[in-house]
């Protein structure tokens, strides 16, 4: 286990895989202003866990349960009785008035409208799988079986290719 | 479109984002303990709040039973009601708590939505019968309260009484329903929502649609 007060450790970890904070709060949350609170409250949860944290174990596999767990409770408490997920329309806003293609453009509206349409707990399996994790991951993290992971992503790539034919 | 397409769109979504916003870890740390109980565990404060009012009940309960406990009549029936109502809302307050506080948010994503999705339908079905038996459960307190406040057994004058405040519940709850009417029939709708969601337990159907979602994903 995590000594209690290793906190160098603890940041440098942190600081070393942000962007895993990054992706899941971009999931989860619209504008900056909420993506930035859900950051927050995600790194206190991980600061609060960390001295329960298994050294043995993956810090990623780790860090990842903590975040998708939190942001799926907050965007519960948040946006409780909201049915959909509005798009990230600022960061989209952002890309393409930096010059990104058209190319570019349609595949951000893409991703934003599969985001869109999907309940928490898939997002939490395209957010993993969107960020190359392996089955064997996605399956700890979530707390299913490789043989469902693999599953739920074919259905999903079917799903994406029927909606964008 | 294919699912792998959208692997750009996401790094370079990130990327962008990475940009603008770096992590502030060391304001992490600062504001960590006060984000935690402000944010993360609404359900955990409101269970304090019912054990609060558990134990003012009891309170009252005890008080009332005990000073009475001679005549055994309406007031010490009453008393004895307050005391074991008080009772149920500390030991539903406490569980739930309980409940809430063991929960590791490094364990498995499905596991701990499940249990959170459990505990959030157990606090709405608790916080609905806590509620609703205040229908029948104004009647003991008020009998409790005038023995209290005034020494007075309201009951003991005319055993009638316990008709009459009866019926004063009945009448109470046709003007409540009165007074839905009246929201929908003016157009009132935000008032009319108000009613709905706290006597068709809206908040129970929600609860149940989170733990039928986690269930879906499982079976699908």
């Amino acid at each position: 286990m995590a000594t209690p007060y290793d906190q160098e450790r603890f940041s440098a970890l942190v600081r070393e895989h942000a962007g895993i904070v990054r992706k899941v709060a971009t999931t989860y949350c619209r504008g900056a202003d909420d993506r930035a609170d859900l950051a927050q409250e995600i790194l206190a949860q991980l600061w609060a866990a960390w001295p329960r944290y298994d050294v043995a174990r993956p810090f990623t596999t780790w860090m990842y349960r903590v975040a998708l767990n939190v942001a799926i409770s907050h965007v519960r408490g948040v946006y409780r009785g909201a049915r959909h997920f509005v798009p990230l329309t600022d960061a989209h806003h952002e890309i393409a008035a930096a010059g990104h293609d058209h190319e570019a453009r349609d595949e951000l509206e893409a991703l934003e409208t599969v985001i869109a349409e999907l309940g928490q707990l898939n997002r939490a399996l395209l957010l993993l799988y969107l960020d190359d994790r392996s089955h064997r991951e996605i399956a700890e993290i979530l707390g299913i079986s490789e043989s469902n992971v693999g599953t739920k992503i074919n259905r999903l790539k079917q799903r994406i290719r029927a909606r964008f034919a | 479109m294919e699912l792998d397409d959208l692997k750009q769109a996401f790094a370079r979504l990130d990327r962008r984002l990475e940009e603008q916003n770096a992590v502030n870890v060391a304001q992490v740390r600062r504001d960590a303990r006060n984000r935690l109980q402000d944010s993360i565990r609404p359900l955990g404060r409101a269970q304090t709040w019912q054990i609060v009012a558990g134990a003012a009940t009891a309170f009252i309960g005890v008080a009332v039973w005990h000073g009475t406990r001679d005549t055994m009549g309406g007031p010490f029936v009453s008393g004895v009601i307050l005391h074991l109502y008080g009772i149920a809302m500390i030991i539903f307050g406490a569980v739930t708590k309980a409940l809430i506080g063991a929960i590791d948010w490094a364990g498995p994503v499905l596991g701990i939505q499940r249990r959170l999705a459990r505990v959030r339908k157990a606090q709405v079905l608790a916080g609905i019968v806590i509620g609703l038996s205040w229908c029948v459960l104004w009647i003991p307190a008020m009998i409790a309260l005038f023995q209290l406040l005034f020494g007075i057994d309201i009951v003991a004058p005319s055993p009638s009484t316990w008709l009459w405040l009866s019926a004063g519940g009945v009448a109470l709850m046709g003007a409540v329903g009165l007074f839905q009417y009246w929201a929908r029939a003016t157009g009132r709708t935000a008032i009319a929502a108000a009613f709905d969601s706290a006597f068709t337990g809206e908040h129970l159907g929600r609860a149940q649609a989170e733990l039928d979602a986690i269930q879906r994903f499982e079976r699908d």
